[in-house]
């Protein structure tokens, strides 16, 4: 709790500290993936189900609102709320196969089904622009105020974080939470002790794709042009990395990872795309020795400073 | 209470369970013995839901429950506490128990806070244990916790498989002793599986054998415990 208030003052005093538009685009991206990975996080750390199609979801949510507030002139509010729903039913869709297979079966599937999706957006010309990318999409504006300036940008992008994460916080308290954690720790012992893991786990997708969807209208708003290359398998590996690095299972720890993983390309430009070797020894150090993450060593270096031993 | 009628089941090619059929009345302590790999926790399996039978029936209060899914059997009042304790590591003591209500929880007088308060009266360690992670229980706690959590959700019976695994001696006769102070105080019925002939017969009402699949002796324990033959064929005595 007081880490995540820290965190949110640190957050919301960052502009005053930031010198260019160069580097606010960079805490656009952190903030928007902030939301992506504490939705994948629902799946992956808390229900302990490892799909690899979430970027698919997130292409979805951009696409669905780029198309809609440029190709149809609706508000944005209207194409960020479309969005979400798409999303989440498409989510919700992906759950129903998921509740036959188990393990790496699921994983493989939902490979499969992201990179249908992946092509299916760039197949559909008349509707996405194909393989070169959709472009002129207008900045946020919501109720006749447009979000022009970088700083504007910056507090709308916050505030959703802000309100994704304080939603999964609470989710984590509730029964729903709850359920998803017992289905994690072993679901033939969810399903004895009553809870319906049929059920749970279509939540969970469904969830989560409405994280995936909102994240994805507010990348497409943000960057003003998406194209279907952007939402390939290098994204979804950074996405699992910021959840295992920053801490699966913790309400704190895709906040943590995405921001990491997000700035730490910036100042490895130096190493230009050997980071990826960075990152996989990242996550296979973390699976390894720190299974909570970050969060989790925060957590425990905390409990050993009140307790010393 | 609870009637299993003619049960067959199995996993893939093989059949594990053939023609089981036995009976467990409100508020009896029943016990099934048997050598390992004798088929019990298929038994077990088959009667929770987890594992769909091939044939026969099973019937709670006279109604079938031989197709539904575990978590309505649960809902129904037939709880199951799995081999190996399954507790969930990596949420706290109260989050298992929390996890564990059912609609039937909430209808007994005092809800959840009663059920609480009677795994207390029980197990004074898991109160103490109230906010660790799972996982850093002794193996004793944990099997303290699945009986607690199985209590929580109000059942007319328990399915216990093999409460006595990895338990040091003490530490599984004070947990018979807990399962019969369970029957004494709120009347639940328990199916108990077990390997350990000796702590089961001395809590049980009546024993079922089993060997390879099928119910091979029945009776009181006081006269099982004497047939010589039995003992050393099936209990390993």
């Amino acid at each position: 709790m007081r880490i995540g208030a820290g965190l949110l003052l640190l957050a919301v005093l960052l502009p005053l500290f930031i010198g260019n538009n160069y580097q606010l685009g960079i805490a656009h991206q952190a903030l928007i993936l902030i939301l992506l990975a504490s939705g994948y996080n629902l799946l992956l750390g808390f229900t302990g189900l490892v799909s690899f199609g979430h970027i698919a979801l997130f292409a979805i949510g951009a696409y669905t609102s780029a198309i809609l507030v440029v190709s149809y002139g609706l508000p944005f509010a209207v194409g960020l709320l479309a969005a979400a729903l798409l999303t989440g039913v498409a989510g919700v869709l992906i759950a129903i196969p998921a509740l036959r297979i188990k393990g790496h079966y699921l994983t493989l599937l939902t490979l499969a089904l992201g990179e249908v999706i992946r092509l299916a957006i760039r197949g559909m010309e008349s509707l996405t622009h194909g393989a070169a990318g959709f472009t002129g999409i207008p900045r946020p504006s919501v109720l006749g105020f447009t979000f022009r300036s970088g700083t504007e940008l910056y507090y709308l992008l916050l505030a959703c974080v802000v309100l994704g994460v304080l939603f999964i916080a609470r989710l984590e308290r509730s029964r729903f939470g709850r359920a998803f954690k017992a289905i994690r720790d072993g679901e033939t012992a969810a399903e004895v002790c009553g809870v319906d893991t049929a059920a749970m786990k279509v939540l969970a997708f469904g969830l989560s794709a409405v994280f995936a969807g909102v994240a994805g209208g507010l990348y497409a708003h943000t960057m003003r042009f998406i194209s279907p290359e952007f939402f390939s398998l290098s994204l979804t590996i950074t996405l699992l990395a910021m959840v295992l690095i920053g801490g699966r299972g913790t309400v704190l720890g895709p906040v943590v990872g995405a921001v990491l993983l997000t700035v730490l390309p910036e100042w490895l430009r130096f190493v230009k795309d050997y980071y990826l070797i960075v990152f996989g020894l990242a996550i296979w150090a973390c699976t390894m020795f720190l299974p909570q993450g970050l969060m989790g060593l925060a957590a425990s270096v905390v409990a050993r400073v009140r307790r010393p031993a | 209470m609870l009637r299993i009628d003619g049960l067959c089941a199995g996993y893939d090619a093989s059949d594990v369970l053939h023609n089981i059929s036995l009976t467990v009345a409100a508020g009896q302590i029943v016990a099934v013995l048997g050598a390992n790999g004798a088929g019990k926790t298929t038994l077990m399996h088959a009667a929770s839901g987890l594992l769909r039978p091939r044939a026969g029936a099973v019937l709670l209060d006279g109604a079938p429950i031989t197709d539904l899914p575990a978590e309505r059997i649960v809902a129904r009042g037939l709880s199951h506490v799995p081999q190996g304790r399954r507790i969930f590591p990596g949420l706290t003591v109260q989050e298992n128990l929390m996890v564990a209500r059912t609609a039937a929880t909430y209808r007994a007088p005092g809800g959840f806070a009663a059920a609480l308060a009677e795994v207390r009266d029980l197990f004074p360690r898991l109160a103490e244990r109230r906010d660790q992670l799972g996982w850093s229980l002794s193996g004793g706690e944990q099997q303290m916790l699945a009986v607690a959590r199985a209590l929580v959700a109000r059942p007319k019976l328990i399915l216990l498989d093999e409460p006595s695994l990895g338990l040091a001696p003490l530490v599984f006769e004070a947990m018979f002793t807990a399962i019969a102070s369970i029957r004494a105080r709120s009347g639940i019925g328990f199916l108990i599986v077990e390997q350990n002939a000796e702590q089961a017969l001395r809590i049980a009402d009546y024993v079922y054998v089993m060997e390879l699949g099928r119910i091979v002796a029945a009776g009181l324990p006081a006269d099982l415990a004497q047939d010589k033959a039995i003992e050393r064929a099936y209990l390993g005595a």
